[in-house]
């Protein structure tokens, strides 16, 4: 039997077997046959069943949506039934089989065509982006017209997941229904979205395939190794067995990892520290919990509105929020107010195109801006309190102003609770990112007005060192151990112990082993990372004396330049410490 | 014939949402239901219609309703648009 190799980006590490998920994309035939007259009227039959399908298909797939995550998850499907239904759509179908005497499938692709350009002519962006929305209904329905071989289109087994690429908002959709075995792309890179989000709920993925949607169909079997990034269409037996070992061999690293888990996180002279889960969806809680995460650091809740099109109201949230706290409880949970603008910009809250994003209307400006949404936010975080493991945390704050204003808001809305008799917990901790330089220049005065900080390197540094990481032509100047950087960390650090409030890393600095050690050698006990990262990042900590690093980084101080400083410390640190900074046994490439 | 010039004012004009709300409404009634924006006229009753008109916020929208029921179907119409489609925003 023959079979194929494709090799690709193995973005998410794992193996997976399993049958293939086609999605969307179907290809429209470009042929124009020409049919005699009486064989038109069949034609329009056949494209009449294969839309009486696709009704039954579409209220089906609602109906499970519905139960699974909610109603109003699954109204999309409900406008693909009223798409599906539309007599303009219908007409259109009609005369182009029934005057132009062509096939069914012809005359899907023209109209898709016709309404491809009307929607491209679009210029509003979120209502351009309906387009999918018309091409997904004639997708399904054009599949229906050949007579489908499986008894029955079933969403619901395991499968693994082939699309061209998948959107944020679709990939968390998907991936939150739970039944995705891995995922293969032609699109996608390690650092999409949805590449974080695999590897986060430990799903195998595979990216940058190229054209695997054109090599595989619906029904095929597929093996799908994300660690060595390759895809195997229809694999023999033996070949399948090979893989069956790795996964196993996977799997026991995998156990491994979790061994881990169940060690104590304290240092060798005894020093306790705590590392905590960065998340973007409630159902990543528990695969965090596994790898050893005490808490979640940071849950982005922006995802909440990458999700869907439409606004999320007060319910949407709290379903959210309060389903993260019981899945934590009694761990701590921080909950990030929304981070939207910038690069993470979403059509259905309409902000303008900047000239400069990361400096433009973003994450609490966005928040102090349009009020009501903040406080339908806030109002859903506070009910979602009760267990009193959630703390608030505000981003991007530049100044003691925005700081008094949503201290202002927050008391407004508390009030309001309290009036309805809603219960909350009334000292819910509130807490700011330090990731504005400014900010972190007055931290001390920062923190006698909130109950913690959470340092966001990422945006701390690029900031600070004015350096995008993400273009290639300065990202060589992106670097956390800039002595620069350092003081400044250590400047926010003894302000928060000053004031004895909690002090946190949640940027890419607490999951790299080296920039761990040294932040833990600045005063540093509390790290948020994305959970995979978690079990090495313990190992290091572990296998170290606290007391002994300590020393190591402030000699470190006194060198003049980052690479000064991370020579000394690899080197004053393997040779106290020899192991700490082993990545052993990762089979992995990330 | 009743015409009446409407301004959409929700946040995020006629969305895929706002449009199922508006074409579940029209074809509640027997008269015809035609919007016109920029010169463009759509059906009403058709949900791919009514999306392909990109009616966003402050877009002002002409509806043209023809029927036994029209002024009944007018005033119904324009309280869903008025009331943003009942959204929270």
């Amino acid at each position: 039997m023959d079979y194929f190799r494709v090799r690709g980006t193995g973005v998410s590490p794992g193996i997976a077997y399993g049958e293939v998920l086609l999605t969307e994309k179907v290809i429209f035939s470009s042929k124009k046959e020409f049919i005699t007259k009486n064989r038109s009227i069949k034609e329009w039959e056949r494209l009449q069943k294969a839309s009486e399908q696709t009704k039954k298909q579409l209220e089906q797939i609602k109906k499970e949506v519905g139960n699974m995550i909610g109603e109003d998850n699954s109204f999309i499907f409900e406008a693909h039934l009223m798409i599906l239904k539309d007599k303009s759509l219908l007409s259109a179908l009609e005369k182009r089989i029934k005057q132009d005497l062509c096939k069914a499938e012809w005359a899907i692709s023209q109209v898709y065509d016709r309404y491809n350009k009307i929607f491209e002519s679009i210029t509003d962006e979120y209502l351009k982006q309906r387009k999918s929305d018309v091409s997904d209904v004639l997708s399904r329905l054009y599949r229906n017209l050949k007579p489908q071989k499986r008894k029955k289109i079933d969403d619901k087994k395991d499968k693994i997941i082939v699309a061209h690429d998948l959107l944020p908002s679709e990939a968390a959709f998907r991936l939150n229904q739970g039944n995705v075995l891995a995922i293969a792309l032609d699109m996608g890179g390690a650092t999409s979205h949805t590449a974080i989000l695999a590897r986060s709920l430990n799903i195998p993925a595979v990216m940058g395939l190229r054209n695997i949607t054109r090599k595989v169909k619906n029904g095929d079997y597929l093996i799908v190794d994300g660690s060595d990034g390759e895809v195997i269409i229809d694999p023999p037996f033996a070949v399948q067995r090979e893989f069956a070992d790795k996964r196993d061999k996977y799997d026991s690293y995998r156990k491994e990892l979790q061994k881990t888990a169940k060690l104590k996180a304290c240092t060798l002279d005894g020093v306790k520290f705590s590392l905590m889960a960065n998340i973007e969806l409630s159902k990543e809680v528990k695969p965090a919990f596994s790898l050893g995460a005490k808490g979640i650091g940071l849950f982005r809740s922006e995802f909440i509105y990458f999700q869907r099109t439409d606004l999320p109201d007060e319910e949407d949230h709290f379903k959210v929020y309060s389903r993260l706290a019981e899945d934590a409880a009694p761990l701590p949970v921080y909950i990030r107010t929304v981070d939207i603008g910038g690069e993470k910009n979403l059509p259905q809250m309409k902000i303008e195109k900047e000239p400069n994003p990361a400096l433009g209307l973003r994450a609490i400006r966005v928040s102090l801006r349009d009020r009501e949404m903040f406080k339908v936010q806030l109002r859903a975080i506070l009910r979602a309190s009760v267990k009193r493991n959630i703390r608030l945390l505000i981003p991007m704050i530049t100044e003691m102003e925005e700081i008094e204003e949503v201290k202002l808001i927050l008391k407004e809305v508390k009030e309001e609770l309290q009036n309805k008799n809603i219960l909350f917990d009334e000292n819910i901790p509130l807490g700011v990112m330090i990731e504005v330089p400014a900010a972190a220049a007055v931290s001390d005065r920062i923190a006698k007005e909130v109950d913690y900080f959470s340092i966001g390197t990422n945006d701390l540094i690029q900031y600070y060192l004015a350096v995008d990481r993400t273009n290639e032509l300065v990202s060589h100047l992106f670097k956390p151990l800039h002595p620069s950087v350092l003081r400044l960390l250590r400047f926010i650090v003894k302000n928060a112990h000053k004031e004895g409030i909690e002090v946190s890393v949640c940027g890419e600095m607490s999951a790299d082993p080296l920039a761990a050690l040294v932040l833990l050698g600045l005063g540093i006990r509390k790290f948020s990372m994305n959970p995979i990262f978690i079990p090495r990042i313990k190992r290091a900590l572990r296998s170290v004396e606290c007391q002994n690093i300590e020393k190591i980084v402030q000699k470190a101080m006194t060198f003049k330049t980052a690479h000064e400083i991370e020579e000394y410390v690899i080197e004053k640190i393997l040779f106290k410490h020899p192991t700490a900074l082993l990545m052993q046994e990762v089979p992995l490439t990330m | 014939m009743v015409t009446k010039k409407i301004t959409v004012k929700n946040k995020l004009g006629l969305h895929a949402r706002a449009a199922v709300k508006l074409v579940n409404l029209a074809n509640r009634f027997e008269s015809s239901v035609k919007i016109e924006k920029d010169g463009n006229i759509i059906d009403g009753k058709s949900v791919l219609g009514t999306l392909t008109l990109a009616a966003t916020k402050g877009s002002s929208i002409t509806l043209r309703i023809a029927g036994k029921d029209e002024e009944i179907a007018l005033e119904s119409l324009e309280a869903l648009i008025n009331d943003k489609f009942y959204e929270n925003e």
